[in-house]
């Protein structure tokens, strides 16, 4: 699940804000974007990167989300928070 | 988390009043006697009928604040006490027993009270649930509410989480106890899935005991608390666990009623059935089998009574029917898992008919194994063969009910859209529980027609 990173995302993530979560497969085979949607409200979550204000990453490539990105907290082994630049 | 504890209590005293109100319109308690003995099915009453109320309370926008729930308390209590002046008073007289049998009796008692003692230990140092779906949806959806003031469509509300269409009493019921104890922590909703389930033994001990023996009643109970999925559901914050509880109780009613004629017992069903068809999905055909059950047996039966059956049938449509409406305007599936338009095409269902052969091949093995539900089932089977020359409309009750819900599922797996053999798999074991609870409630029934001196004169 990456605890650290959904930790270290419900610290830095204001709780009004619109975020995403992208992740490579193995993201998606532990269920995690189901868990932090869960987590981390009351922080809105959806699936499309370019309607957030916030992404919370793991081992997602940030060059292909579609948006422009600046990294905020780089946690290691590709777990990165993002904030997308408007 | 004294704190939180203490806003969990003050919720449940809300419930338990409510409930008593409930009762107290029906005749049931009218004495501090009565209220201590009925306290049980008081409390799973009151949250059976505000967790309907709240329902439609949320479709209609109100949130679900302290104030609002303790709103909803009132005005069902308040209606209750106007109720009270026309209903006369009746006692529930106890089936008693006597010699050495009762040793049977107090052995199943000791069972269940010991497993009650287990559970609560485990909901209070174990805390959150694990499973996937209660995290996935249920627990965010009633987050949802609480968060965002009700039933939120917005990015990141209350429809944006898995299964946006399953009716919203569960998550409802946990979003009051956020609002009671003032966080979304999910800790204390093991202990009040705990109390809820302690009240549900209490509920079924105080209605089953009008017409079934304790010799017989407490080592179905016994059983009942010692099934190993049935203990693993407790605490757990699936919808299903909530259900099985439901269900479990408007068939207890619905017996009762069969069994009595008193339509107290059919007001009881309503309510229960009524709020099982809010919890889930899968709520509504065994709600809809026991209601029609009934009203058959009103119809064949002299005097013709059909009004009570008719008012339980009606009630989980009722109920349903402004989450339906709701989910209409806001443009929402009824179900993403499934379309049951799907059974009216042949040549789909033709397609997929390996899919009804795979379900039909692996549910009864899930339903017989012993590791999960005991000897159950074949045990409900059996009484209801034992009580069918004396008391056939109880054993039809029983067959049609319990039927109802593996049936329903079978037609759940066949016209599913995901692959067959790992729906059945993450599915199985919880959405069986209703079916395996109703029949241990119906076992008790069915074992004490069969075992009556005198038996009743029921078609």
């Amino acid at each position: 699940m990456n605890q650290e990173l959904v930790l270290r995302a419900a610290e830095i993530l204001p709780r009004d804000a619109v975020f995403s979560i992208v992740g490579g497969r193995r993201a998606r085979m532990s269920g995690a974007p189901y868990f932090y949607a869960y987590w981390l409200l009351p922080r809105r979550h959806t699936e499309d990167p370019s309607a957030s204000d916030w992404i919370v990453s793991w081992g997602a490539d940030p060059s292909r989300l579609g948006v422009k990105v600046d990294v905020v907290a780089d946690l290691g082994g590709g777990a990165k928070i993002l904030r997308v630049r408007r | 988390m004294t704190a939180s504890y203490f806003g969990l209590g003050v919720f449940d005293v809300l419930l338990l009043v409510t409930g008593l109100a409930v009762l107290d319109a029906l005749g049931l308690v009218r004495s501090g006697r009565d209220a201590l003995r009925h306290s049980g099915l008081a409390l799973v009453v009151g949250w059976a009928s505000v967790g309907v109320f709240e329902s439609w309370a949320l479709v209609v926008g109100a949130p679900l604040t302290r104030w609002v729930v303790a709103s909803i308390c009132f005005a069902i209590a308040a209606a209750g006490v106007l109720m009270r002046r026309r209903v006369p008073p009746r006692r529930l007289r106890l089936v008693r027993e006597s010699g050495p049998s009762r040793l049977l009796a107090v052995a199943g008692a000791a069972v269940v009270f010991v497993q009650l003692a287990a559970l609560l230990w485990r909901a209070a140092t174990q805390g959150a649930p694990l499973q996937w779906d209660a995290w996935a949806f249920w627990l965010p959806k009633a987050r949802a509410i609480f968060d965002f003031g009700g039933l939120d469509t917005a990015v990141g509300g209350f429809t944006s989480f898995v299964s946006p269409s399953y009716p919203p009493l569960v998550p409802a019921l946990d979003a009051s106890v956020f609002a009671f104890t003032g966080n979304t922590q999910a800790s204390p909703l093991a202990v009040q899935e705990w109390l809820i389930a302690a009240a549900f033994f209490g509920a079924l001990w105080s209605l089953l005991a009008v017409r079934v023996r304790p010799l017989i009643l407490w080592p179905c109970l016994a059983l009942l608390a010692s099934l190993p999925n049935f203990v693993a559901m407790i605490g757990s914050s699936l919808g299903d666990e909530p259900l099985m509880l439901l269900l479990g109780l408007g068939c207890a009613c619905s017996a009762l009623w069969l069994l009595e004629r008193d339509a107290r017992y059919a007001a009881l069903a309503a309510i229960f059935l009524a709020a099982a068809a809010l919890a889930k999905n899968e709520g509504m055909p065994p709600a809809l089998a026991l209601g029609l059950t009934m009203l058959a047996v009103a119809f064949v039966r002299r005097p013709r009574r059909p009004l009570a059956p008719a008012l339980v049938l009606l009630a989980p449509l009722a109920a349903y029917a402004p989450w339906g409406i709701w989910i209409r305007i806001q443009g929402l599936p009824p179900s993403t898992d499934y379309r049951l338009s799907d059974l009216l095409h042949p040549a789909l269902l033709g397609d997929r008919v390996h899919r009804l052969t795979y379900a039909a091949h692996v549910l009864p093995v899930h339903l017989f194994s012993r590791q999960q539900w005991l000897i159950a089932v074949p045990l409900m089977l059996a009484g209801a063969l034992l009580a069918a020359p004396r008391c056939p409309a109880l054993s039809l009750l029983a067959l049609a009910s319990v039927g109802t819900v593996i049936a329903g599922l079978l037609a759940v797996y066949w016209i599913g859209s995901r692959p067959v053999a790992w729906y059945v798999l993450t599915s199985v074991d919880r959405v069986l529980a209703s079916a395996v609870v109703m029949s241990v409630v119906f076992l008790a029934l069915l074992l004490g027609e069969a075992s009556r001196q005198n038996p009743a004169a029921v078609p």
